[in-house]
């Protein structure tokens, strides 16, 4: 979450002060716990010394205000992050993909039930996730059904995932993790440290392709 | 009483020699209302099920019941005319007829049944008007986009009150959004009209619409699921979603 994006955001809508912004923060980023005063004021101390905002101190009915306004560079900061893509995170690290392959490597449990009761379950948030859809109707001007539609995109391709794992499950069980690498441990040896950009050797010396695989 | 109910089908194409075993041993009951979905690879037997349900090929054995009549008994011609008063069918392209109206094409299967010309168009569009397409009436399907035409294609099967409507890959051939439509619209209609529809399809997002998934494989029921109301959990998603609820709810005190 870009609480300093958001905040340029707003303020290219219009200057605002330090609480005016905390308050519109947490609807324009849609989340629904608000944003900690203090973490704001550090967030708009940085950007101003960053140059990326200018401030003024207003008098009000109140204590004085600092009002704040974008500043050139913040209005360059703030166009090059619209127009920057964003790459989703595909990590290896998902849970689904963990389980798989670790099931693949043989288990107390076959792999087909797993993608099975995987499918299940995806049929089941997508069920919902239509409803929802649904009920809000098409004409909904609200961004939040993108939100929606997007996680609907996403189950499908996950269920089409589980469709493809299913075909290839043949091939798939076929495979041989390769032998896990033994690592040099201390010093390196004497001859590999000899030779010129010989740290760098030494340590791919355990580990040279094929030879593990095998 | 189930709509449909289908009994050790079997269903083998090909020589005797080389026979391909397109259905082994299906069991299955459909319940009135009810929302279908059949998926599974290419080749497991999808559409030989649909077109078995739907009397448009016997099987090899085993037995297909609509209601309480036995179809795979019937004689080529009761069957053809079961099929046009009491089935209901969407296909992929739509098989609407190019030289007719939009308006004709949905009467078409009140005129075979000789109903007269004037009471069956004025039924053709009452339908298309309670399917939003009154201003398409006069159009043929050229003239009409392929959601447009799909959703004329869901007025005709409509217009005889089927007791089962079919459709195979009704939305294969729209974009997601004219997809989306369609499926949504066939939901509606399943929902009102408590017409029980079953669909064959690839895509999950138009499958998950269903109120149960059948799920093949070789010719097998690999899967069978309900999908919703005795799932709490699928109310991960609401969850997530909260605001989209908040708001829908907000909308609709």
């Amino acid at each position: 979450m870009s609480v300093r994006h958001a905040i340029l955001a707003l303020l290219y809508q219009r200057p605002m002060y330090g609480y005016e912004l905390g308050k519109h923060l947490a609807p324009a980023l849609q989340v629904e716990r608000d944003i900690k005063p203090g973490q704001i004021a550090n967030t708009l101390a940085r950007m101003e010394e960053g140059g990326l905002l200018e401030c003024r101190v207003e008098a009000g009915d109140g204590p004085d205000r600092k009002v704040y306004r974008l500043t050139k560079r913040g209005l360059k900061e703030l166009r090059n992050w619209y127009l920057t893509p964003e790459i989703r995170d595909y990590r290896v690290g998902d849970s689904f993909y963990i389980k798989l392959a670790l099931g693949l490597l043989g288990g107390p449990v076959p792999v087909e039930p797993i993608l099975k009761e995987q499918r299940r379950k995806l049929y089941q948030e997508l069920h919902a996730a239509n409803e929802i859809r649904r009920k809000a109707g098409a004409q909904s001007a609200s961004p939040w059904l993108l939100l929606l539609e997007n996680a609907i995109a996403h189950l499908e391709a996950d269920l089409r995932l589980i469709d493809m794992c299913e075909a290839r499950l043949d091939e798939l069980k076929t495979y041989k993790p390769p032998a896990p690498v033994s690592k040099t441990r201390g010093r390196p040896r004497k001859e590999t440290q000899d030779r010129p950009g010989g740290e760098e050797a030494g340590r791919s010396t355990p580990t040279v392709e094929g030879e593990s695989a095998k | 009483m189930s709509v449909v109910r289908v009994e050790k089908l079997n269903k083998v194409y090909g020589s005797s020699e080389n026979p391909v075993n397109a259905l082994c041993g299906i069991d299955l009951a459909i319940d009135p209302g009810d929302f279908v979905a059949i998926m599974g690879p290419s080749g497991s037997g999808k559409s030989t099920l649909l077109h078995l349900i739907g009397g448009l090929d016997q099987p090899t054995s085993g037995s297909v019941w609509l209601g309480d009549t036995d179809i795979s008994t019937l004689s080529d011609k009761t069957l053809s005319r079961l099929r046009r008063k009491k089935i209901g069918f969407i296909f992929q392209f739509y098989n609407l007829l190019p030289t007719l109206t939009a308006r004709e094409n949905v009467a078409l299967p009140l005129l075979l049944d000789r109903v007269p010309r004037k009471t069956a168009l004025e039924r053709a569009d009452e339908v298309l008007a309670l399917l939003g397409l009154a201003d398409r009436a006069g159009h043929r399907p050229f003239q009409l986009s392929g959601g447009q035409q799909q959703r004329v294609s869901i007025a005709r099967a409509m217009i005889v009150h089927p007791m089962l409507m079919l459709g195979d890959e009704p939305t294969g051939a729209l974009d997601t959004r004219s997809g989306t439509e369609v499926v949504e619209l066939l939901r509606e209609v399943s929902a009102k009209g408590k017409h029980t529809v079953i669909l064959v399809t690839h895509n999950p997002r138009v499958a998950a619409y269903a109120d149960r998934i059948l799920y093949l494989k070789d010719g097998t029921i690999a899967d069978d699921e309900r999908l919703g109301g005795s799932h709490p959990s699928a109310s991960e998603i609401h969850k997530h979603l909260n605001g989209i609820i908040a708001e829908t709810e907000r909308k609709q005190p």
